[in-house]
Parts: C-alpha cells; structure tokens; sequence
C-alpha cells in the first residue's frame, strides 16, 4: 500500500520485468529479473507471471475463451491442454458460460474474472495484481477479493498493489511503501479480517503523520 | 453560428480518423481530375486513333468513379462512427434533432470542399507536372493540353453527388436511433462480423455475369453502355465477394484448431476478423487498382513492342519506293550517290512488280473490292518467281493455289475467293516486298500465285514496281538520306516508305496512347502505394493497445514481428490474385483494342502480360514490406 507517486507500481512493473530497477536486484525463484534480455524477459513473464490490471485489458478482438488462452497459445501448447486447464479454473471463477461471447458483452466485474483466469491459467509463480479492484463497484470487489484468497490458500501467491484498505485487509502480509521505500510491514497471523482491517488503518494514518511505527 | 464550430470542432476533434479520410478522398479527386482532364483537356479526341482512346478513357472515369464512391463511403461509415457519440452529447445538452442534421451537413460540407480543394490543385499540379516530363521524356508527341474549368466543374459536381448520398444516408441514421443510443453507440466496439452467404453468392454471380460480357463483347461505340455495365458488375462484384468471401476464409481458419491456435495464427486471424468489413473494402479496392495499373501497363507495353512489329510488317526494308515503272538508270545512280554523301551503305537492291493493290473486305474467304468507310484491306498480287527469286525460297504453287501475306490480320481461312475464283491458301510469314501503297490505313494483303496470269486474275490492275534495298549507317543519317532519295526523285511521299520515317510516323501516331497508359498507370501506382500505406498506419494505431496489452503477457518483439508479418502475408496475397483473375477476363477487351490497332500479337500479349504481372507484385511486396515498417513502427512503439 502507498500514496499515489509512492512507488508501488514502478517496484510492480520492476517485478514484472516491465521496467529495469536503477539500483538493485529482483530475485524470482533464485532468478535475477534484472537482467534479462528482452526475449528472456518476454519468455519469463508468460511462464512465470500473471497480471491483473486495473482496466482488465482484455482483448476486443478475441472471445473471452480466447483471450484466456492467450498466454498458453504464445507458449506453444496444444489445445486440448488449453482445454483441460480451463475447466477447473472457470469453475473456481464462475465464469462457465462467459467463454463463448465477447469481452464487449460481458460487465466489468465479470470482465476482471475473465483477466484472473488468464492470469491463473500459466500456473505463474506470482501472480502481479495493479489495483485490480480500481474499477469496480464494492459488491465485485469483494467478489474479486475473495476469489484471490481461495486461490491464496490453494498456495498462489498473489502480490497486489492497492489504495483500499479493504482490499489490503484480504492479504497475509502487507507492506506499506512510501518515496520508493518500504516503511512498514504487517502480518495478518491468525488476527480476524477486521482486526487486520484496523491494524491497517492506524498504519496508513501513521504513515501519513509520518510516524515511526512498531 | 454554433453548428459550425461545433462541426469544426467534431473536425479537428477527431483529427486521427479525419485526416486520412481528408487524404484517400483527395486522391480520388485527383485521380478523377486527371482522368477528366484527359479527356476535356487535352486534344486526344482529334488525334489519330484518338476515339478509341477517348473511350477507353470514359470507361477509366467510370471505373475510377465507381471505386472512389464506395471507398468514400466506407470510410465515412467509420468517421460518422465516431461522430455519433458527440452528436449524443449535444442532443442531450439540449440540441434538437434539426440542429444535428446541421452539424452533420456543414461537416460533411467541409470534408467536401476540403477534398476538392486539395484534389484539384494536386490533379492540375500532378497532370501539369506530368505532361512536361512526359513530354520531354518521350520527345514530342502530337499530345497538348489546354487548361480549362470544364473537368473541374465535372470533378466538383460527381464528388458533390457521393457526398449528398453520404449526407442522406447519415440523415436517415439520425432518424433511427434516439439519443441514448446515439451516445452508447460508438463506446460499443465493432461486433464480430457475421457470414453473408448470400451475399458472397450475389457477388460471384455479379463478377461471373461480368466476366461473361467483358468477354462476348467487341469495343464498337454501340457496345459502351455493355461495357459500363461489365465494369460495375465487376466492380460490385469484387466488393462483395472480398468482404464476404474474407470473413469466410478467416472464419473457417479460426474453426481449425490446429490452426488457430498457434501463436501467429492466433493473433493475426483475429486481428482481420475483428474488422474485416473495413478490410475487405480495402483489399477490393487495392485489387481493382492493381488490376487497372495491370490493364492500363499491359495495353501501352503492347502498343511499343507492338509498334516495332508494325514497322517490320510495313515496311521490310529500310527503303522502299513504289513507282509505276522500274526505277531508271539515272535515278539509281541518284540514289549511289547520295548513299555515298550521307555515309550510307547499301545493300543489293532488290525489285518486284506487284499488281496495283485495290481496296475491299474480306467477308468470310470471299475477299470484295469495294472502297467506302467499311473498307479495311487492300489487296494485290504477284507471281512465284519473283517471290522465291527474292525471298531465296523453293515454294511450287498450283493454278488453284497461292501463298498469301497478311501481316496483322487473323485470317483462319484455308481458301480466299477472289474475282469469282476460289484458291487454296497457304500463308506465309515473310515477304520483303511489301509495302503500305499511298501510306492508307489498311491492312495490306499480298497473294503470291502460281503465274502472271493468275496474278492479273487475282487482281487486275496494272503493275507497279517496289524497288527496295537495305541501309546502314547512324539513324540520323539514315533519315537524312532517306529524305534526299525522295527528293532527289521527286517520289511522292505516299509511295515512299523508309523505315526511319514510318518509325517517326508511327511514334507521333501512338505516342499520346502511351502517353495516356503510362500516365494512367503513375497515377494507379501512386493511389494504390497511398491506399496500402492509409491501411497500414489506421490498422496500426487501431492494433497498437492489442500489441500493448500482449506484450505485457509475455509477446516478445520477434514474435510481435512475426505475428505481424503473418497477419500481412494473408491478405497480402488476396488482392494480387484478385487482381489477375480480374486482368484474365480483361484480356479479350485488350486484345480487341489492339486489334483495332493491328497490332495484335499473342506472344506479344503474353509476354508484355507476365512481365507486368512480375513487375506489379515485385513493387506491391516492396510497398507492403516498407508498409510493413511503418505498422510495426506504430505497433511497438
């Protein structure tokens, strides 16, 4: 989490090998992100990324099946595989009978599903979430929010950026971001959602009284 | 005045779909212009040849008029696209449906005076321009151009006719949608266009019922109105079949898996999908200008080849003079010296009496002295002797057969029935006697016979004698001598032929066709090169956030480059085929023309075909490899 300007997407877009770090390294999987030719970095972002954007980014041009099979199509793989692993996936999303229109027909909250199965459908060490709920009204946030942490117990791990503390109140550990820096970190531990929604709270108000927190 | 600078507004606004709409209509105001002015304003129709020149010309117009209206339609389908959700704006800000109509005429009104302007000034500039280089290119041709306000008047009134359809038809868009709709409009992308069966199958019937008259009928004045409705059938046709026949082809791709669903594939099929109705516009009319630039390049190549093919079938020898007795001892000697003056060597002079050739028809095998405006052969006759004593040939003829020399024509016949007798034919491809007598604009025919007496059967004139002998030297002393031989002999020019005066004789004759052809062709080069390019940047910036969002997946540049290049590869191929399978049709009409002409030759034909085939899809894969560029630029950038 973070003020506007903080950093948190530039560090989003470094992990995403989007962007080149000035100083420093990233580490993924024992693999330095830093230095990758634009080839290897391609390669690495389908293989081993997903992403979830604020505006979905889907494709107009291609069905909702299509543009989740997007990254498995640029890897190479045939399409019975494609197959198999959408199945289970637009289960766990709800979005079965979306697959066959077009992202144009479908509203936005079933649009960001669409864009998680995509993200979801590589098997991606990290999956990279840019204020994924930026768009959406409170009831399809949560929807979002809550798909994020089934996925999370299944053992994805999922790093979003965000400006809502109820959004944030989803995660395991918080990091709080502040000039390029990080400032504070939290732990849900076994603390209750809303107990975690509080902590956050003081932390953000902290922040921005520029306070030293424990 | 509101609608106005709302109108200017809704102009400058959008200035990313307006410009290239301002520039592909202004090409085709140009290329009308240029067309019209050919025919307005220049002297073509008095020029030898010239009413068929002009008539190939009005069908060019009509062609050209028929492209440039359905293009600019098209393309302003897609402005007005984007012009509806600002009119919905407005129209909930409290304008009336009145006012609206206002906006949409002034705006439309300024895209047209826009065109015009610029078309006009770019067609006078361009035919201008065209005409001095031309002119100093190819030597003086007895082509000239007058400046006149009557082609611009033409161009103003037809481009004024497309845009008030163009304006009735946004008119008739406003009445059926209310402003909500009118605002959600253009925030709803393009759907998925569907298969037209019954389109695609009114298009290749259109295109076949095309064909079929391109092909049944002759270039007469009467036949004009059939040859118009050949072009627009085709025309129509083309259209048809390349939006639907496209988006079938693509869906079919996309239905086989294995296809689809490769990395190229994928992007690329979806990519022309998504807005194959515009692209199948663009690719009918990139195919029926690469088929002009085909039609215009093949008849003028033909006509040059052509022409030195007719030089040889007039006049064999370098001179030849006609005279009605044998050239005397003294004007010989004449001819040695001046040879000697102008540095010229001779060959041995050789000499033939042929009958005075009489004018006529040939109706079947029966040839008819008659000398009206049907006529169009003359014909004369000579004896074996002379022609295997001249040609070093062993021919044997019996009395009921002949050889027969008809350069030029296609005379299928085995027998011709000549003065009430009929003989067996057999023809020959040489005779160096021959000779155009008084330089008249028929096609000579020479029958050999048998005897003298058959010869003054065949024909029965008198003899005229053709004393003929070949020339070397430098051309311009070639012509030099040739003028003082015929001088110095008082030989009327009309019995006169040297090869060097036919050849300038004959360029004055043809050039302004060729002038014509390849000006029409630099025009269709230049329009098609604007169109591709027009595509290419419009489909760029319309595929730009695609590559974008793509290459955040995990698109790496070369598979952007190799997606694109796939993607280019499969309509790339589209139109060149289209386009010869339109030139194919087209080649009857061409061949008749050119037998108009006498100078049709199949292996001509052929080859001037294949080579300009070659040629056009050598520059077309440089201008969409260059094009290519310009996308990828856009794309990944």
């Amino acid at each position: 989490m973070g003020e506007s300007g903080a950093g948190k997407s530039t560090l989003l877009n470094i992990i995403a090998t989007l962007d080149q770090p000035t100083s420093g390294e990233i580490m993924l999987n024992g693999t330095d992100l830093s230095h990758l030719s634009e080839n290897e970095s391609s390669q690495f972002r389908r293989e081993h990324l997903g992403f979830v954007f604020q505006s979905f980014n889907l494709l107009d041009t291609f069905s909702n099946r299509d543009n989740i099979y997007l990254p498995l199509v640029l890897s190479k793989k045939p399409h019975q595989f494609m197959d198999n692993k959408l199945k289970p996936l637009s289960k766990i999303l709800g979005i079965e009978k979306l697959l066959d229109r077009q992202p144009s027909e479908i509203s936005g909250g079933q649009k960001q599903r669409v864009a998680i199965a995509r993200a979801l459908i590589t098997d991606p060490s990290i999956l990279l979430a840019d204020e994924p709920t930026g768009a959406l009204d409170s009831n399809n946030s949560e929807k979002i929010l809550n798909v994020f942490e089934q996925i999370n117990e299944r053992g994805q791990t999922v790093l979003m950026v965000t400006h809502s503390v109820q959004a944030a109140s989803y995660a395991q550990r918080t990091l709080f971001i502040k000039d390029g820096k990080i400032y504070n970190k939290l732990y849900r531990g076994d603390q209750s959602r809303n107990q975690y929604l509080q902590k956050i709270i003081d932390s953000l108000t902290a922040l921005e009284n520029n306070e030293e927190v424990d | 005045m509101v609608q106005l600078k709302l109108a200017l507004h809704n102009l400058v606004k959008s200035k990313n779909q307006s410009l290239p709409f301002i520039f592909s209509n202004s090409i085709w105001v140009t290329i009308t212009y240029i067309f019209l002015s050919m025919i307005y304003n220049t002297n073509i129709k008095t020029n030898s040849y010239g009413a068929v020149a002009n008539y190939i010309l009005k069908l060019g117009l009509i062609f050209i008029i028929l492209i440039a209206a359905l293009s600019t339609f098209y393309a302003e389908r897609l402005l007005s696209k984007q012009r509806t959700q600002e009119l919905g704006l407005y129209s909930m800000l409290g304008l009336t449906r009145r006012h609206l109509k206002q906006i949409v005429l002034l705006e439309n009104s300024l895209f047209y005076m826009i065109c015009i302007i610029i078309g006009s000034v770019a067609g006078i500039t361009f035919s201008k321009l065209a005409f001095m280089s031309l002119e100093s290119l190819l030597g003086t041709t007895s082509l000239h151009q007058n400046f006149t306000l009557l082609p611009l008047i033409y161009v103003a009134a037809i481009f004024a006719g497309i845009f008030i359809l163009i304006i009735l038809f946004d008119f008739w868009g406003l009445k059926r949608v209310n402003p909500i709709n009118l605002w959600a409009k253009s925030s709803q992308p393009e759907k998925e266009p569907k298969s037209h069966t019954l389109l695609a199958v009114l298009g290749i019937i259109a295109l076949l019922i095309g064909y079929c008259i391109s092909v049944m009928i002759k270039p007469t004045g009467a036949a004009f109105g059939q040859f118009i409705i050949a072009i627009v059938l085709v025309v129509a046709g083309s259209y048809l079949v390349f939006i639907t026949a496209s988006i079938s082809l693509l869906k079919i791709l996309k239905k086989n898996q294995n296809y689809y669903y490769k990395p190229n594939h994928f992007i690329s099929v979806s990519n022309m999908l998504y807005r194959m109705k515009q692209n199948g516009a663009g690719l009918a009319s990139i195919s029926l200008l690469c088929t002009s630039i085909l039609v215009a390049l093949i008849a003028s190549v033909s006509l040059v080849e052509g022409q030195n093919n007719l030089i040889n079938l007039w006049s064999p020898v370098d001179v030849q003079i006609v005279s009605k007795a044998p050239l005397s001892t003294t004007a010989k000697q004449t001819i040695h010296k001046l040879a000697n003056n102008y540095q010229i060597t001779m060959s041995q002079s050789h000499m033939v009496a042929v009958t005075t050739p009489s004018m006529g028809i040939l109706s079947g095998k029966h040839f008819k002295p008659q000398f009206n405006t049907k006529t169009e052969y003359t014909l004369s006759s000579l004896d074996l002797r002379q022609y295997n004593h001249l040609q070093n040939t062993n021919y044997h003829l019996k009395d009921n057969e002949v050889l027969m020399y008809a350069p030029g024509t296609n005379y299928l016949q085995r027998h011709i029935s000549v003065q009430g007798r009929t003989y067996k034919v057999k023809r020959i491809k040489k005779f160096n006697g021959a000779f155009v007598y008084s330089h008249n604009i028929y096609k000579s025919i020479f029958i050999v016979a048998a005897n003298p007496t058959i010869a003054k059967q065949l024909n029965p004139h008198s003899y005229v004698y053709a004393q003929g002998f070949n020339t070397h030297g430098t051309k311009w002393h070639q012509k030099q001598f040739a003028n003082a031989v015929q001088n110095a002999l008082k030989v009327d020019p009309s019995n006169f032929t040297s090869k060097y005066i036919m050849r300038d004789l004959l360029k004055a004759m043809f050039g302004s066709l060729l002038f014509m052809g390849i000006l029409i062709s630099i025009v269709m080069i230049c329009a098609t090169t604007m169109i591709v390019y027009y595509k290419q940047v419009s489909e760029g910036y319309a595929d730009k956030h695609n590559y974008q969002i793509m290459s955040k997946i995990g698109l790496s540049q070369k598979e952007t480059r190799k997606a694109i290049q796939s993607q280019v590869l499969t309509v790339f191929t589209l139109p060149i085929i289209g386009a010869i399978l339109n030139l194919i049709f087209a080649l009857p009409a061409i061949k008749s023309v050119l037998t108009i002409f006498s100078m049709y030759d199949l292996k001509i034909l052929v080859v001037v075909s294949f080579c300009t085939i070659s040629v056009l899809i050598i520059s077309y894969t440089i201008i969409y490899l260059a094009t290519t560029n310009v996308y990828r630029n856009i794309v990944s950038h």
